[in-house]
């Protein structure tokens, strides 16, 4: 019986929320300098898979039988993200931008000329040593989901389910400046020339707003919103099993019924709206009464479309003009994933569970019918993640086949955190599962 | 199973705990303090000091033009006033006085700028006022003798005869009525007020005679002193004696004087002889035949032969010295003389009492013509007045401010022109000499005479007459530089002459349209104190030192002549209103007025400003922008909408029409002085009440948009010098350059560094960042004067030299003093310890200088 029931256990170690196969995104986040709110492409929350519930062991619903389950999750760490050399930053830090003297240059052409006006201001270099400080978009996103689950135990090797999230996404956003000595220079210079005031007046913060109007994009408010993701397919079918050992083999099929795109909002997830499918071998081995651990190796493909997006004309075009847009054929790079779970059941109710699981996403490619820089929309989006997982489930299935529990079902609760990467955001996990059968 | 439990929390734990810190980016820390890169030492241990010895380490032997005394001066009252020292004060406020009395020409009052102004400015206005006075004085003058004819229509005038008293009252009553008629009607308030004073002043003194002479009477005993004191009275009272009783009053001082000699017989008749004659037919028989019907018959029988032979005693003849022995002279001797003679006395008084009372009566209904005469008269005498102002405007100015001047300032007819000498300067002890050596007027000692005697105007020890004085003079000045109107009706050439030929002479009612450059020369020889004697001079110099003390001078002159503040002018020139030169008509409210409208002089200051610094654009332009990319363009040249992006400005001298190839630091620092000055005094001006600035010009325009506009480019001028000074200019070494060349900026070897011009850069980049707001001008300031303390400081001579430690020279007096000046105005701007260091290197300075008198 525990066997049989056991995927229902499994339910609860759902660390396969790690899923990482949306890495996609950062290729709007480099581009951003100014607005860098690129933390779209945070993740796939979708942890909610018939696939992901059973991937800690072998186990699958009993032919016949049916699991409605409810997922609320919270996602939290997303604003910080692990940077090319694997450190670890706040989201909006890797988004900064130091306007000082040596890179006014590059954003206003006559900034050379302030710059060298001020250093004939007596002999110490006062154009050189002017810095409007540094540009930091200052973000708190926050998701948190329900996702009603419906799975269905077609024979007793082979389950089927179908998940669709609903998912709440806040984010309170502000652009900050600090460090400038603006005001050192205002003080000495206020009133002599109207250009050189409104030079000296500038809000950075006031202008990559006023800048990012005039391109079109929509303003760098608060959010508060709440949607249907991408609803999610699942197949669970165990092909092998000898005693202690099992193999099952999972397919995911992520439909695009999420928002699509939006090349217009920075501030957009931009995670959604897209199809693609996994494949996942896991194996399941039973170590004595109480142990259980379960390696597992994943491939995430997207398929290939075609999404509307703005093509930087340069490194430095922080922001594409909005005549940049253009429909472009998007192929997200494949998630190839190998980690493994550990399972121990302290009783027949309580069970916990850890696990560790590495990822590696490959580039995303971006194809247009012009003579664009589309090379750099897939800049710093292949990426690696390390995550650790860890669970605790209480289950009355058992009870309950003993008439000890009026109704069998489970509730665990989950937690994630990715512990090490590159080009990728750390991603917090908690999430809460309440799982029935009949 | 615990210790399983135990492991494998421990294992999510230390996982969990394998996500990195958060780091941070490194930014580079933005710097917001740009204090000054070298720091100050210690100048007590450069070397020992020597015993301070004023007199052997500062030598004044010389001969300089007024310019750097008049400077010497200024910086010695700043200085006093920085450190609180009156004696150092006082003796820069003497100084300039002493300057100016040894250098300047004297001209008459009469011929100098201001009074020619006062006349022409004054006179149609003065001329149409006198002139609609003089209507309105006709008018006045025909409606109160109206109204003194209709009331004496109106009035019942008593009939019978009147006692003094009683007649004096009636007088009074008509006077009174007529005063309260008066007010009721339209005459000039002036006029009326007059009017009502002098008829309330005579209807007092009416009463006053009235009750005098009614109590006299009561105790006059006697005939003749009756006429006595009626002829006292009417001289007193300054009567004027009816013809009509001219006669009667010679007859009746006959009869006194007989009854003053009636003692006989003889003396008797011949008094009743003469009142007999005096008298009408009807009264000789009213009076004589109840008395003596013989006597009556007798005189009434007697021609005027008979009657003088019947006064003679000598008149011979038989039948008449029977009839006067035997029968009148016996019977008046019966009669008894003294008795006689006392009631012929009795009856005269009687008979002149009674004629006076008669008399009153029929004078009283005559007063309306007697005041309508009068008023006639008086009348008569202003216009006359007023007819001879209109047609002797000039003269009649002149006069009053004579006398104005020698009463209210003390002068003599003579007042200070422009300063036409050198002086040759020694210091004796602590005396300061000075010898005038006949020269010609310098452009730059006329602008720096405005700041020392604003200095003077500053200091409270002033004589007030000294400040009126001097204060006129300047304002002299001040007409001088931009040309006058003069009383015959042609323009006085401006100090301010064109430098381009086709370029007419200068007018400063045309200052927004000037066509060319207009500038006072170097030097230039004057006439009549303040006139050049070539308006437009051939071949000239303009050095930027000397338009710069132009520039300064009249931003001084602005500052005392702020219309919308309080200034010092307030308490002198301000105070002198037009009525303190015609007395006379102190009560006219037009008269009222100041006589040295503060408005109107600031407006000229500003017009002679704005036609100095309209130069800095015009094709002469001694002005230099220097471009991003070391580019000179001169400003006249450059494009100010369009330009490449200039920082920088330099000034060159004009030698003979032409720029010279180099730069002063000096020249820099004096126009960052002059410019900061102007900045300074005209900050606040779009507050003036000058309407010559407010009232929108035919083209909609207020030349004091125009003005503020010029401000704006002024500070931008005054911050593209002040950079040139500190950044261009500044040598590795961190000393001012004396010059150098452009373009290429390379200094000019034949001129070395001098402690002055490392004094000067100091002084203005002290004052450019107050004018300007750029504060950073004084970390400039404060590296170079460390750079001093550092590199330049002489034991031996206490002070700073360029010489090295065995230098054998002196300190030049004026040189000192503006170092000095310096480095008290970047003393608060210091750290405190060298506040302290260098308080402690001037204070024997301080105290050497405030022992000297000029």
């Amino acid at each position: 019986m525990r066997r049989q029931y056991g995927p229902i256990f499994a339910l609860g170690r759902s660390r396969t929320h790690t899923k990482i196969g949306n890495m996609a995104k950062t290729h709007a986040c480099k581009r951003n300098q100014l607005a860098g709110l690129g933390f779209w492409g945070v993740f796939l929350l979708v942890s909610i898979l018939i696939q992901s519930a059973y991937a800690g062991s072998t186990d699958t619903l009993p032919e016949g039988i049916h699991s409605p389950s409810l997922r609320r999750g919270r996602v939290e760490g997303i604003g910080q993200r692990y940077v090319g050399d694997g450190a670890l930053w706040s989201l909006g830090d890797t988004k900064a931008v130091a306007f000082t003297a040596s890179n006014l240059s590059k954003f206003n052409e006559r900034a050379q000329e302030l710059v060298e006006a001020l250093n004939r201001f007596g002999t110490a270099e006062l154009g050189s040593k002017l810095n409007f400080g540094v540009l930091t978009p200052k973000t708190k996103p926050e998701i948190d989901y329900w996702a009603p689950v419906f799975a269905r135990g077609i024979t007793s090797a082979w389950t089927v389910g179908v998940g669709i999230p609903v998912v709440h996404y806040k984010n309170s956003i502000a652009l900050t400046v600090e460090g400038s000595n603006l005001q050192y220079y205002r003080d000495q210079f206020q009133g002599l020339a109207p250009e050189l005031d409104t030079a000296l007046a500038t809000d950075l913060a006031h202008e990559t707003r006023e800048t990012l109007k005039q391109r079109g994009y929509k303003s760098l408010d608060d959010r508060d919103e709440t949607f249907i993701g991408d609803i999610q397919l699942a197949s669970l079918y165990r092909f092998w099993e000898k005693k202690q050992l099992a193999a099952v083999y999972g397919i995911t099929l992520n439909l695009p019924t999420g928002p699509t795109y939006d090349p217009d909002d920075l501030a957009a997830l931009n995670i959604f709206g897209r199809t693609s499918v996994e494949n996942k071998v896991t194996m399941g081995y039973q170590m004595g009464s109480q142990w259980e651990v379960a390696p597992f190796a994943s491939y995430l493909l997207h398929v290939p479309d075609r999404v509307e997006m703005r093509v930087p004309t340069d490194e430095d075009d922080v922001l594409p003009q909005e005549s940049t847009k253009e429909k472009l054929e998007r192929r997200l790079g494949g998630i190839a994933t190998l980690g493994a779970d550990l399972f121990y059941s302290l009783s027949e109710q309580w069970t916990f569970g850890t696990g560790y699981a590495v990822s590696e996403k490959s580039r995303d490619v971006y194809t247009g019918n012009e003579a664009k820089r589309y090379d750099l929309l897939g800049k710093n989006t292949d990426s690696q993640a390390h995550k650790v997982s860890a669970s605790v489930s209480y289950s009355t299935v058992k009870s309950y086949l003993n008439k000890k529990s009026l109704l069998p079902g489970i509730v665990a609760l989950n937690f994630s955190d990715t512990v090490a990467g590159r080009n990728t955001e750390r991603k917090t996990f908690q999430e809460m599962v309440f799982m029935m059968f009949f | 199973m615990k210790l399983n439990f135990i492991l494998t929390s421990f294992v999510i734990l230390t996982l969990a705990a394998c996500a990195p810190k958060v780091q941070s980016p490194h930014f580079e820390k933005a710097k917001d303090n740009f204090g000054p890169r070298n720091s100050d030492v210690d100048l007590r241990k450069k070397g020992e000091l020597q015993r301070f010895d004023f007199g052997d380490l500062v030598t004044f032997s010389a001969q300089l033009s007024a310019a750097p005394m008049y400077r010497m001066a200024e910086n010695l009252s700043v200085i006093g006033q920085k450190t609180q020292n009156p004696a150092l004060e006082a003796l820069g406020s003497d100084l300039t006085l002493a300057i100016q009395k040894s250098a300047s020409s004297q001209v008459a009052m009469t011929d100098t700028p201001y009074v020619q102004l006062l006349i022409t400015e004054t006179r149609d206005e003065v001329r149409q006022a006198l002139g609609e006075l003089e209507r309105d004085l006709a008018f006045s003058q025909t409606e109160l003798i109206r109204w003194a004819v209709q009331l004496g229509q109106e009035t019942k005038w008593p009939q019978g005869p009147l006692q003094p008293l009683a007649a004096a009252q009636v007088a009074a009553d008509y006077l009174e009525i007529y005063e309260q008629g008066v007010r009721d009607l339209d005459l000039l308030d002036i006029v009326k007020t007059q009017v009502q004073t002098e008829l309330i002043k005579q209807r007092q003194n009416i009463l006053a005679i009235g009750q005098e002479v009614e109590k006299k009477l009561a105790t006059i005993r006697r005939f003749a002193d009756f006429l006595k004191y009626l002829e006292e009275l009417m001289i007193r009272e300054e009567m004027e004696i009816p013809k009509e009783f001219e006669k009667t009053l010679t007859d009746g001082k006959g009869i006194a004087q007989g009854l003053l000699q009636c003692q006989s017989a003889q003396s008797a008749l011949s008094v009743i002889v003469d009142v007999w004659k005096m008298l009408e037919p009807a009264q000789r028989k009213e009076y004589f035949e109840p008395v003596n019907k013989d006597l009556y018959e007798l005189l009434e029988g007697k021609d005027e032969k008979g009657l003088q032979c019947l006064k003679d005693e000598n008149c011979k003849g038989f039948i008449r010295d029977m009839l006067k022995s035997m029968f009148i002279l016996p019977k008046l001797e019966e009669y008894g003389i003294e008795k006689l003679c006392g009631e012929l006395n009795d009856q005269a008084l009687g008979y002149a009492k009674k004629a006076m009372s008669e008399q009153l009566t029929v004078l009283l209904p005559t007063l309306p013509q007697i005041l309508g005469e009068s008023l006639k008269e008086t009348f008569l005498e202003q216009t006359t007045q007023l007819k001879d102002i209109r047609a002797n405007y000039s003269r009649f100015i002149k006069e009053r401010v004579s006398t104005w001047s020698e009463s209210a300032l003390s002068l003599k007819g003579q007042v200070s022109g422009l300063e036409s000498s050198q002086l040759k300067t020694s210091l004796k002890g602590q005396q300061i000499s000075m010898t005038a050596v006949p020269s010609s007027a310098s452009a730059e000692g006329i602008g720096a005479a405005f700041p020392a005697f604003f200095e003077v105007w500053n200091h409270q020890q002033t004589e007030p007459k000294v400040h009126l004085q001097t204060g006129l003079e300047m304002i002299n000045r001040l007409a001088a530089l931009g040309g006058y109107p003069t009383e015959f009706g042609n323009m006085a050439p401006a100090l301010m002459s064109p430098l381009e030929k086709e370029v007419p002479l200068l007018d400063l009612t045309r200052v927004t349209e000037l066509p060319g450059s207009y500038a006072v020369v170097d030097t230039l020889a004057v006439q009549k104190g303040f006139s050049p004697v070539s308006p437009r001079p051939t071949r000239y110099d303009v050095s930027a030192k000397s338009q710069a003390e132009v520039v300064r001078g009249l931003s001084a002159m602005l500052m005392y002549l702020r219309d919308w503040e309080s200034t010092q002018f307030d308490k002198g020139l301000g105070l002198v209103t037009a009525n303190q030169m015609v007395p006379e008509y102190g009560d006219i409210p037009d008269l009222q007025r100041s006589l040295f409208p503060k408005e109107s002089l600031m407006a000229l200051t500003v017009g002679d400003l704005a036609v100095a610094l309209q130069n800095t654009t015009k094709a002469l332009s001694a002005f230099f922008v220097v471009g991003l990319n070391h580019s000179v363009t001169w400003v006249n040249d450059y494009d100010f909408e369009n330009g490449d992006a200039a920082v920088m400005a330099g000034v060159v001298d004009i030698e003979n029409g032409k720029r010279k190839s180099f730069v002063r630091s000096e020249d820099v620092s004096r126009w960052i002085l002059a410019l900061s000055l102007f900045l300074e005094a005209s900050e606040g001006i779009e507050n003036t009440k000058s309407p010559l600035l407010t009232e929108v010009d035919s083209q909609g325009k207020r030349p004091l948009d125009t003005l503020l506009d010029a401000r704006r480019q002024i500070k931008l001028l005054a911050v593209g010098l002040t950079n040139f000074l500190s950044h261009q200019m500044l040598d590795a070494d961190g000393f001012v350059h004396a010059a150098v060349e452009i373009p290429g900026f390379q200094p000019v070897k034949e001129a070395p560094k001098s402690v002055l011009d490392q004094a000067l850069a100091i002084r203005a980049l002290v004052k450019s960042a107050s004018s300007t707001g750029v504060e950073f001008y004084r970390v400039s300031a404060t590296e170079i004067y460390f750079n001093m303390n550092s590199r330049l400081f002489q034991p031996r001579l206490r002070f700073y030299s360029f010489g090295g430690p065995n230098v054998k020279e002196k300190l030049f007096a004026p040189v000192l003093v503006e170092s000095i000046r310096a480095l008290k105005e970047l003393e608060p701007h210091l750290p405190m310890r060298s506040q302290e260091q260098l308080q402690w290197l001037l204070e024997p300075w301080i105290q050497g200088l405030s022992r000297l008198r000029p």
